[in-house]
């Protein structure tokens, strides 16, 4: 009997035939595929369901606007308003939680030599910015259709806001979503930590209105930026004084620096 | 080359700590059918899990083997999807032909219409069928079986067992089992997992009579409720048809 000793150097292993290696980007169309049915089931109603949350925040921010008396701090309707700060900030806040999906989405699928976290990070955030856009439609087509409003002064704008939002929700989402393979108790970190990012984002008010003094903290939020940008190009008679995009795409670069760092350190 | 090189690792539950590999090395070429018997609860399954890199190792280093595939694992399928949209995930994923795998998995799982069915409304077997089907379609230079290495009902058992011996002639095998049995005739390297390392032996009836010295320490000590619920669920005299026999 002898026991098992330490062997020499591993040689790198014989890359599998070529037939049989996927490219990444077949595996994320695959993880995809499966990220729509374990969201929406194989039901409409599902999907339904998922499309609706976005209205019922609207709802709610509406009556909150109304129970306080506050009106629309730009020449705009309530409604369309309230839209113009929530659809960013829903682009955000899903795609931070897509992120810690992603873990959900390829756990079972590790075992297969060919996937790997990556693939499920870049498969949910697509999703999500799939989902983005469709929720622009939705929430956009209903008040257009059942209240008759409808602003869109700056198209490209309003579309490269929304992508802002979406990829700080990514950057975000990345760095918990790695570090709480370390502890769990990172995520719930990251979850606190955006807590109060609903209130101080700009979507009950627009930058313009923040005191110098306050904007000195306010300003330093990134998705206040992404929030203003997307609302100049929606609203029509809105012109952001404080939206800077220059720094939101900063804090996205930094953001997945960061996310790749700790990504590198836990060894993918 | 691939395998385990000086890992260390623990399994969390209830707050307590279990060591599982302490400073263990296990080196196979890809060729090689290796078997690891080890007493139910000595984390025969965390160990698929590290090689397979679902987890990570406390220290050490896991040296992946990029075409490793799961024997008949069918923990990757959907149960919302049918069979057949999960089979062409998993070709995709694969970079393989969904409709030549749909194809194979369809005529060697056997399950007929079925196969167009959500996995909701399969039982363990079919399960089984699909999981072996899909492993069985898709060409990998070593296969990873924890604890198994055929399913479902005894007639596919037979055909998989078939099968297996077939691919086993170009693929290499890792299997990590407490039913040595089942390896006896597959394997040509045997281990037994003791004390969080792995001990080689030189052949089938040394790793037999030291994984039977292993159960018997087991057994003469209380069982934790973990061990005692898999010792329940597995058939005791399958397990030990060596010392009755």
């Amino acid at each position: 009997m002898t026991t098992a000793g330490t062997p020499a150097a591993p040689t790198a292993s014989e890359p599998a035939p070529a037939s049989h290696r996927p490219s990444d980007a077949s595996v994320i169309e695959a993880l995809i595929r499966r990220e729509l049915k374990l969201r929406f089931g194989e039901e409409w109603l599902g999907v339904l369901g998922a499309y609706m949350m976005p209205l019922v925040w609207v709802a709610a921010v509406y009556m909150a606007f109304k129970f306080f008396g506050r009106s629309t701090p730009v020449y705009t309707d309530l409604i369309t308003f309230i839209i113009s700060g929530l659809i960013p900030y829903a682009a955000f806040r899903f795609t931070v939680n897509a992120m810690n999906r992603s873990r959900t989405l390829v756990r079972s699928l590790l075992i297969y030599p060919t996937v790997g976290r990556r693939h499920a990070v870049v498969a949910t955030g697509l999703v999500e910015l799939f989902n983005s856009f469709v929720v622009v439609a939705i929430v956009m087509g209903v008040n257009y259709f059942v209240f008759g409003n409808w602003e869109m002064e700056h198209p490209f704008d309003f579309t490269f806001g929304i992508l802002l939002s979406w990829l700080l929700g990514a950057g975000f989402g990345y760095i918990f979503v790695n570090l709480s393979e370390l502890k769990q108790i990172w995520w719930l970190i990251g979850q606190a930590l955006l807590r109060p990012s609903f209130f101080i984002s700009g979507v009950f008010f627009t930058g313009n209105e923040v005191p110098e003094r306050l904007y000195d903290y306010f300003g330093w939020n990134p998705l206040l930026h992404a929030i203003e940008v997307t609302r100049t190009g929606m609203l029509d008679n809105y012109e952001s004084r404080v939206a800077s995009p220059t720094y939101a795409i900063l804090c996205i670069v930094g953001l997945f620096a960061v996310g790749l760092g700790t990504r590198a350190v836990l060894r993918d | 080359m691939w395998g385990l090189l000086d890992c260390t690792h623990y399994y969390y539950r209830f707050g307590q700590t279990i060591p599982i590999l302490k400073d263990a090395t296990l080196a196979i070429e890809e060729h090689e059918k290796v078997a690891v018997l080890a007493p139910p609860g000595h984390g025969k399954t965390t160990i698929v899990r590290l090689l397979t890199g679902m987890e990570s190792p406390e220290s050490g280093r896991v040296l992946r083997c990029p075409d490793a595939w799961p024997l008949g694992y069918a923990g990757g399928f959907r149960p919302e999807m049918t069979a057949e949209n999960n089979i062409r995930s998993i070709a995709k994923m694969a970079g393989m032909n969904a409709d030549e795998l749909s194809a194979f998995v369809h005529d060697f799982s056997e399950l007929g219409d079925a196969y167009y069915l959500p996995l909701l409304n399969y039982t363990n077997r079919m399960k089984a069928r699909l999981g072996f089907g899909t492993c069985f379609g898709i060409p990998a230079k070593v296969y990873i079986a924890d604890d198994k290495l055929t399913g479902g009902e005894p007639a596919f058992r037979e055909k998989c067992t078939r099968e297996l011996e077939h691919r086993l002639q170009t693929s290499g095998l890792l299997c990590l089992t407490s039913n040595p049995r089942a390896v006896q005739d597959v394997c040509d390297r045997f281990y037994v997992m003791e004390d969080g390392g792995f001990t080689a032996c030189d052949d089938f009836e040394e790793a037999k009579e030291m994984l039977l010295y292993l159960l018997e320490e087991q057994d003469s000590l209380p069982l934790r409720s973990d061990v005692a619920a898999q010792r329940i669920d597995r058939d005791r005299d399958d397990l030990l048809f060596f010392d009755l026999a």
